[in-house]
């Protein structure tokens, strides 16, 4: 939520500089500029009163007698006041000759006044709080004065006029305050509206991070949404992607795994029997009183318990040399399949010999060829010849036939009951335990002969009826 | 009369084994190499003290035939290569005396499958080698109706070689057996107990020394 408070935050304090910005700005901007428009206005009205009230005052002053100050005054309010009518006050001397509005001004301000803005022609908005009338009801005036003396040099009046501008100050007032209110009713909606859709946005992240804690916690079954074509749906689709390949590896090396283990499981197992005879007979020997019969049939059964865990380490040699060999290290070369069964007859042939069986070969069509690890394949058919010169009674036959999609080798010997056929190519496992000790076998042929059929990528099926026969098939 | 014993066990060389044990100590052994074999023999004659069971058997296993051998009061005791502790555990509660787990050695099957005839009583009560005989109940022994006098340890001693007979015992094992595990004395004081024995029962042709490794009773039974 870090990165969500950051953004958050930084977005909000960027729009509220912002507006509050163009909101000072545009409030400043809109009171000066009306200011400015008021003053500029009321100041021409002003100079053309003032030149009227010159016209005025010349025609007068050309009609009458210069020098009767009394009457001089009297045309100078006269002339003021048919020109500025009750709107100003007209000051001779620092004196107050006439004065139309409802204010007082000072004459001493006044003379300062003129003094200092007239200079400037470009009048800029200046206001003036006259202090009497500030006290009684606060209102705003702007103040123009005139004096005389530069142009006339006779007679030295001072005229001054004002305009109320409170309403617009008032007006410019209210303007803020609601544009206060507005901006910041406009930075909340903002903040509002920022703080669903960063939420929205975040949410496949925080569904993200939920979803790495629990594959992290091993569980691989968990899928992020990757809908739409935002960088974070594609990010989804990256760990849901990222998830199932994790999931199909942790799931294949399990299985090895479990494999390996389960082998050396059985493999401990196996071991344990003829340990204990062995340990058995040899402390027997070492410290019983035995009778020399005795002795001998202790050491035969030591003997054969020795060999029969080298044949053991054999065997259990070239499956774990099966488990490490990838399919890249198989030597796959073409193979006629005619000639290959004829090896495979000839390497067998004792084993036949020995129970009278008859090995009856065909391969159809017969120029066959295929390609595949010719001495893997040729341990698996005698081991399958093996297994049916086991099961088969003496004089019987067994069927060696090859097809474009299966080799198959086929005996009618006793049959493997249907509880055991799913269980015969586990290593280890034998149907008739003591008769198949007895053969010399230790329970893994079948074993090697799935994991070759696995490597070469065959498929390896085992039907049997009990007291007809087994038929065992590679589909290559 | 000899105790006999019912072996069930389908690794011909192991149930050889243990027969061949068993007789040289002075049982008398029924051989049964598969489950059903076993079954049909204890229906046929059940006058058996003990069975040694194996539970992979070929035919009915080992928790199968744990009934039938019950039902006759025969104390069964499982010699398994099953390790786990849920087999042994199921084996235990279904009424198996003990339960042994392969590899094992000769010493320890004899010693519990005694503790089992005791148990139930199949024990002699009085044992006779030759001349000697001894009442494990009294604790007496007697040379040709002469009571001789043994110290305790000479007689838990003179016990241990008469259990097991014609098997040889190693100092550390009669140490052992004995003055208890920890005990850290010398061997020498075994040969002295040994002789000693062997000079009270006049019995220095039978107890035999076997050269590194101790002594054997030896009888002919």
């Amino acid at each position: 939520m870090k990165l969500f408070t950051k953004i958050f935050l930084q977005v909000t304090c960027v729009i509220l500089i912002l507006s509050s910005a163009i909101f000072f700005y545009t409030t400043c901007r809109w009171k000066d500029q009306s200011l400015q428009d008021i003053n500029s206005y009321e100041w021409n009205r002003f100079q053309t009163s003032l030149s009227q009230m010159e016209n005025q005052l010349r025609i007068a002053g050309s009609q009458s007698d210069a020098s009767d100050p009394d009457l001089q005054e009297k045309i100078l309010v006269y002339s003021f006041r048919h020109v500025f009518h009750d709107s100003a006050a007209l000051y001779c001397n620092e004196k107050e000759l006439y004065n139309g509005t409802s204010y007082e001004f000072e004459a001493e301000t006044i003379g300062k006044l003129t003094a200092e803005t007239l200079p400037q022609k470009k009048l800029s908005a200046f206001y003036d709080y006259d202090p009497v009338i500030s006290k009684t009801d606060g209102k705003t005036l702007l103040l123009y004065s005139y004096s005389s003396t530069e142009y006339t040099g006779e007679e030295n009046y001072q005229i001054v006029t004002y305009k109320d501008i409170t309403d617009v100050l008032k007006r410019s007032q209210i303007l803020f305050f609601q544009a206060g209110a507005l901006t910041l009713g406009l930075l909340l909606f903002t903040g509002f509206l920022l703080f669903f859709s960063l939420k929205k946005i975040m949410a496949p992240l925080t569904k993200l991070n939920e979803a790495a804690l629990c594959i992290a916690d091993g569980n691989y079954d968990i899928q992020v949404p990757q809908n739409g074509n935002t960088e974070l749906a594609q990010v989804g689709k990256s760990f849901n992607q990222m998830t199932a390949k994790i999931k199909e590896q942790i799931e294949s090396l399990s299985a090895v795994n479990q494999a390996q283990r389960q082998l050396l499981g059985s493999l401990a197992h196996e071991l344990k029997t003829p340990m204990t005879a062995i340990i058995g007979y040899a402390d027997t020997l070492l410290t019983v009183r035995l009778s020399k019969e005795r002795q001998e049939r202790a050491l035969t059964y030591i003997g054969n318990e020795c060999r029969r865990l080298s044949r053991l380490s054999v065997k259990m040699l070239e499956l774990t040399g099966l488990y490490e060999t990838g399919e890249s290290q198989l030597t796959l070369q073409e193979v006629p399949v005619a000639d290959f069964l004829d090896e495979a007859r000839k390497l067998t042939l004792y084993r036949l010999q020995e129970k009278n069986l008859h090995l009856e070969i065909s391969c159809n069509p017969e120029n066959l060829k295929k390609t595949f690890d010719k001495d893997l394949m040729l341990s698996v058919v005698t081991n399958f010849i093996d297994n049916a010169v086991k099961a088969s009674e003496e004089n019987s036959r067994i069927l060696l036939h090859a097809t474009n999609d299966r080799l198959t080798v086929q005996d009618f010997g006793k049959g493997i009951p249907p509880e055991d056929l799913s269980k015969v190519t586990d290593a280890f496992y034998m149907v008739d335990k003591s008769r198949s000790r007895a053969n010399g076998s230790v329970g893994l042929g079948l074993s090697l002969c799935q994991k070759i059929a696995d490597l070469h990528g065959y498929q390896m099926k085992i039907e049997s009826t009990v007291g007809e026969g087994t038929k065992v098939s590679v589909l290559w | 009369m000899k105790a006999r014993i019912l072996v069930i066990e389908d690794e011909i060389a192991i149930n050889d084994l243990l027969c061949m044990n068993l007789e040289v100590t002075g049982y008398e052994t029924v051989s049964c190499l598969d489950g059903n074999e076993a079954s049909d023999t204890i229906r046929q004659d059940h006058n058996f003290q003990c069975a040694l069971v194996d539970i992979m058997l070929p035919g009915k296993d080992g928790y199968a035939l744990l009934p039938e051998l019950k039902r006759f009061g025969i104390p069964v005791i499982f010699l398994t290569a099953k390790a786990d502790l849920s087999s042994k555990v199921k084996g235990l509660k279904e009424g198996a005396e003990d339960y042994i787990v392969k590899p094992f050695e000769m010493l320890e099957v004899m010693v519990r499958l005694e503790k089992v005839l005791e148990r139930h009583g199949s024990t002699q009560e009085q044992l006779q080698i030759d001349d000697v005989i001894i009442d494990t109940v009294s604790h007496t022994v007697t040379k040709n109706g002469e009571e001789i006098y043994l110290k305790p340890m000479e007689y838990n001693c003179l016990m241990m070689f008469v259990k097991s007979p014609n098997k040889a015992l190693s100092r550390e094992q009669l140490l052992s057996g004995l003055w208890g595990v920890e005990f850290e004395g010398e061997t020498r004081t075994v040969d002295a107990h040994v002789g000693r024995i062997r000079k009270k029962l006049g019995w220095q042709d039978k107890i035999k020394t076997i050269p590194r490794i101790g002594y054997r009773l030896e009888v002919d039974l």
